[in-house]
C-alpha cells in the first residue's frame, strides 16, 4: 500500500530523514515512536507529499506520488497528479485544523463537494454517516469552537474518512487534547484499525501502539533504527537507543 | 449661527449633488481597487516571480508616490503622448490604482495571518491551491479584512476629495465654487466638512455592524 525508498529530506543543514525504507501492507496498521525530533512527523507528511522529499520515492498503491517518468527519467509530477492521490490519502493533525468557519457537517462534507464533485444531497448523507461513525451525529451543526478538543478530532477523522481513503495517516492525534479526551479519540481509531483500514500513526500512546499495532516503528536522529511486533519492541528490544527511550517513557 | 443655517438651506441642493459623486467616484474606486486588490495579493503571495515581481513593483510604486502626483501624471501628463482622459475617467482610474495597493497589502497580511494547517487540510483533502483559497484560506480571511478595509474605505472617501484639482466636480470643488460666488470661505468649507463626516460616520456605522454579524463562529 505504502512503499518509501531511500527518502532523504533536509531542512536547510538539519538532515532530518536520512535513507528511509518502509514497506506497508493493505490493512497493515503502523506505529512510529520515537523521541522529539527524530523525524517521525516529517516522515508522515513525505508520504502524502506536503513535504517534497529531496530524495527516494514514495509510491502509494503502486503510483510514485510527486514525481513521473517521462522516457526513463524522474521528472515533477503535475499538481492535479499529485493533489488526485492526495485524495486518496487520509490525513490527520495534531492540532485539528478543522475549517472554523464551517459547521462539523461542512467540513465533513466539503471534501466530497470540492474535490470529488459530488452532489451536495448525497455528501449529506454520506457525511451524516461519517458523524454518526465518530459518534458525533448530534453535533453536525455545531462549529468547530464549540467543540471539545476530542469531538473537534473526531470530526477530524470523519473529514478525512469522507473522502473514503485508501489509507489514514495519524500525526500525534493525542497530543494536543486534555488527558480525559485521549479515550475518546482511540477508540475511533481502534474501531477503523478493526475494520482494516491501513494506518501509519506517530503517537506517543503506547498503549495503543500495543494494542493495535501490526508493527511498530522505532525512528531516532532521522534513522528507523528497530522495528517490530508490539511484543517485540515493548518486551525484547535490542536496541540500546530504543532501550533507553522506553525505559523513560513506559 | 442663524447666518449659517440660512446658508447651509440654500446651498444644500448643490453640495448635495457634489456628494453623490463623491460617494460615487469612492464606491467605484474601492470595487475597482478590491479587484485589483485581490489579483495583486494573490500574484504577490504566488510563488511564481512572474507574478510576485510585478506584484511587488506595482504595490512599491504606488504607496511611495503622492496620489496627487499619480492624479496629475493621467490628466495633465498622459495628454502629451496622445491619451487624453476625462476628468471622471482619470478620477476614477487614479483612485481605483491607487486603493488597489493598499487592498492588496490588506488582503496579503489577511491571507497569510490564515493558520498553515488551514491550507494542509485543505490539500491533504486532495484540493488545489485554488480550491483551497475559494472555500478555505479566502472565507476565514474575508472577516479579518473587514476592519482594515473599513479604514481603507474612509481613506479613500477622504482623498477623493484630491480630484479636485483634475478639474472633477465633487464635493470639494463644489464647496470651492460657493466660496468664490459668495466669498464666504468659512461656511462653504464647514459645510462641506460636515458632509465629509456623514459619509464617514455612515461608513464606520456600516462597518461596524458587518464585522458583529461575521464573528458568529468565533
Amino acid at each position: 500500500m505504502i512503499l518509501v525508498e531511500n527518502l532523504n529530506k533536509s531542512f536547510g543543514k538539519l538532515h532530518v530523514l536520512k535513507d528511509i525504507n518502509l514497506h506497508v501492507k493493505p490493512g497493515e496498521v503502523v506505529v512510529i515512536i520515537g523521541p522529539s525530533g527524530s523525524g517521525k512527523s516529517t516522515l508522515l507528511r513525505c508520504i502524502n507529499y506536503l513535504e517534497k522529499p529531496d530524495s527516494g520515492n514514495v509510491y502509494i498503491d503502486g503510483e510514485m506520488i510527486g514525481k513521473r517518468e517521462v522516457n526513463g527519467k524522474l521528472v515533477d509530477d503535475s499538481l492535479k497528479n499529485i493533489n488526485r492521490l492526495r485524495s486518496q490519502i487520509g490525513m490527520v493533525f495534531q492540532k485539528f485544523n478543522l475549517f472554523p468557519h464551517m459547521t462539523a457537517l461542512g467540513n465533513v462534507i466539503e471534501g466530497p463537494i470540492t474535490v470529488k464533485k459530488m452532489p451536495k444531497e448525497q455528501a449529506i448523507e454520506k457525511g451524516r454517516y461519517f458523524l454518526k461513525k465518530v459518534g458525533l451525529a448530534d453535533k453536525e451543526d455545531s462549529y468547530p469552537s464549540q467543540l471539545s478538543g476530542g469531538q473537534q478530532q473526531r470530526v477530524a477523522i470523519a473529514r478525512a474518512l469522507a473522502m473514503e481513503p485508501k489509507l489514514m495517516l495519524f500525526d500525534e492525534p493525542t497530543s494536543a487534547l486534555d488527558p480525559e479526551l485521549v479515550g475518546e479519540v482511540l477508540s475511533v481509531m481502534l474501531d477503523l484499525a478493526k475494520e482494516g483500514m491501513t494506518m501509519v500513526v506517530v503517537t506517543h500512546e503506547m498503549g495503543f501502539a500495543r494494542e493495535v499495532a501490526d508493527r511498530v516503528i522505532f525512528m531516532n536522529e532521522g534513522r528507523i533504527i528497530e522495528e517490530g511486533t508490539p511484543e517485540q519492541i515493548f518486551l525484547n528490544p535490542q536496541n540500546e537507543r530504543t532501550k533507553a527511550f522506553l525505559s523513560k517513557i513506559l | 449661527m442663524v447666518g449659517f443655517f440660512s446658508f447651509l438651506v440654500k446651498y444644500l441642493p448643490v453640495l448635495l449633488e457634489g456628494t453623490i459623486m463623491t460617494l460615487q467616484l469612492t464606491v467605484l474606486s474601492i470595487t475597482f481597487g478590491t479587484i485589483i486588490g485581490l489579483f495583486v495579493a494573490l500574484a504577490k503571495i504566488s510563488k511564481s516571480k512572474f507574478l510576485s515581481i510585478p506584484a511587488s513593483l506595482y504595490t512599491w510604486v504606488i504607496r511611495g508616490v503622492p496620489l496627487l502626483v499619480q492624479l496629475f501624471f493621467l490628466y495633465f501628463g498622459l495628454p502629451q503622448v496622445g491619451i487624453e482622459l476625462s476628468p471622471f475617467s482619470a478620477a476614477v482610474i487614479g483612485l481605483s490604482v491607487c486603493s488597489g495597493a493598499y487592498i492588496a497589502e490588506i488582503i496579503r497580511a489577511g491571507i497569510q495571518s490564515i493558520d498553515k494547517g488551514q491550507l494542509e487540510a485543505a490539500y491533504s483533502l486532495g484540493m488545489s491551491y485554488a480550491q483551497a483559497m475559494r472555500r478555505i484560506i479566502i472565507p476565514q480571511a474575508y472577516r479579518r479584512l473587514i476592519p482594515p478595509m473599513g479604514n481603507e474605505f474612509i481613506s479613500m472617501l477622504k482623498n477623493s476629495s484630491l480630484v479636485t484639482t483634475i478639474a472633477m466636480v465633487e464635493l470639494m470643488r463644489t464647496a470651492t465654487h460657493i466660496s468664490s460666488s459668495t466669498f464666504r470661505p468659512l461656511e462653504s468649507f464647514v459645510a462641506a466638512g460636515l458632509l465629509y463626516l456623514v459619509l464617514t460616520t455612515i461608513f464606520v456605522l456600516i462597518f461596524g455592524r458587518l464585522e458583529r454579524r461575521l464573528t458568529v463562529y468565533e
